[in-house]
């Protein structure tokens, strides 16, 4: 990559880094070393694919879609790992020192969201994340390769799944 | 917790709140971060290259040695060439998976990023052929192997070689073999099977969708 690329390269990148960020917290919201793990292969897979992208789809749908298929590739590899790691953080999070009273309310329905959303599938956090992130059903589609008609049907069954683990959580 | 759509999203909101304020990534960062990576990776692709290497630069050596210094036993020199003969072939198709594994793999996808089941179904595809071929690999490799130097330390190190003592020989070559195959076995499940299980289920959730159509 030269310097005139690399420099445009950032300049996007940094644009829009909360996808990266929103990705990482989605597969690992608890373990933070996975976490700026994930984020670094993202970046690194975002530097190394950069120069295929011709602009057909808007940088941001490129970005969740290399962002996503490392997110999945990075779990397959270190599926054992996290699931102790996750234990772990879990057992730290319970231990925590409480949150001041106002703060708990907005900090425990974040942290309940993202408890329910780690319980879904990979398959199913990708398509929730997007459909938070406010894209299209058919940038969903673009991202992911289902059709449009099982993105809605699947949204469907994800928003009823995390209304019955949010409602069992209360 | 009420649990509309409406307060998924705000609830989201929050959350990205929470979560924002993360300083824009410098150049140099970015540099560093790449560089690691890259190593990263040179160096997991660079092990299975370099076990490769090794592991054939010592048959081949073992052969040629033998080969050289027992020059008048015809026999010997016989065996090592077949040996190097049979095994040839399988170190050609070796070197063009593992560079179609890690090097070809990657100019056969597609020019932009592929979505998610294009992504799954390239990296099935590309573990499963390799997987195959690495079994019909281990199915002639290891018993030639096996039988190559079991035969040739024979020769070398038991009076009247293989032929005076055919069952000890027999029993060796199955001890290696077993040994081997143990071996073989465990890498397997763990590189390939495990893998390929994993990408088996995210195939299978992403093609689901008559499933789901029926559900609803």
């Amino acid at each position: 990559m030269n310097g005139e690329v690399e420099t445009t390269f950032l300049a996007r990148l940094n644009e829009n880094l909360g996808i990266a960020h929103q990705v990482c917290r989605t597969y690992f919201h608890r373990d933070a070393a996975q976490r700026e793990e994930l984020f670094q292969e993202i970046l690194y897979q975002l530097w190394k694919s950069y120069p295929q992208f011709k602009g057909e789809s808007k940088f941001s749908t490129w970005m969740y879609k290399v962002s996503l298929n490392t997110a999945i590739t990075h779990i397959r590899r270190s599926r054992r790992t996290k699931q102790g790691a996750e234990l772990a953080e879990a057992a730290e999070t319970a231990s925590g020192a409480p949150h001041p009273s106002e703060e708990i309310s907005k900090a425990e329905k974040v942290q309940r969201l993202h408890e329910a959303i780690a319980g879904l599938s990979d398959v199913d956090k990708a398509i929730i994340l997007l459909h938070l992130e406010e894209q299209s059903y058919e940038e969903i589609s673009s991202i992911t390769g289902l059709s449009r008609t099982n993105v809605s049907v699947r949204l469907v069954r994800i928003k009823r799944a995390l209304k019955e683990r949010l409602q069992g959580m209360a | 917790m009420a649990t509309n759509n409406h307060v998924l999203e705000s609830v989201w909101k929050d959350a990205k709140e929470q979560g924002a304020g993360s300083a824009p990534l410098a150049g140099k960062e970015l540099k560093t971060i790449v560089a690691v990576r890259t190593r990263k990776e040179y160096g997991t692709a660079g092990k299975y290259v370099w076990a490769m290497i090794v592991y054939q630069t010592i048959l081949y050596w073992f052969l040629a040695r033998t080969a050289e210094t027992h020059w008048t036993d015809k026999q010997t020199v016989l065996l090592c060439l077949a040996g190097a003969a049979l095994y040839s072939p399988l170190t050609v198709a070796l070197i063009r998976r593992v560079k179609a594994l890690f090097g070809g793999g990657r100019k056969a996808a597609s020019p932009a990023a592929p979505d998610l089941l294009q992504k799954v179904e390239e990296d099935y595809t590309r573990l499963a052929e390799f997987f195959r071929f690495k079994k019909q690999m281990d199915w002639v490799g290891v018993p030639v192997s096996s039988a190559i130097i079991v035969m040739l330390t024979f020769t070398w190190f038991v009076q009247g070689g293989v032929e005076a003592n055919p069952a000890a020989g027999i029993v060796v070559f199955a001890a290696w073999v077993g040994v081997s195959l143990i071996a073989t076995r465990a890498e397997n499940r763990k590189r390939f099977i495990a893998p390929l299980r994993r990408l088996e289920e995210l195939l299978a959730e992403l093609r689901d969708s008559g499933a789901m159509q029926r559900e609803m």
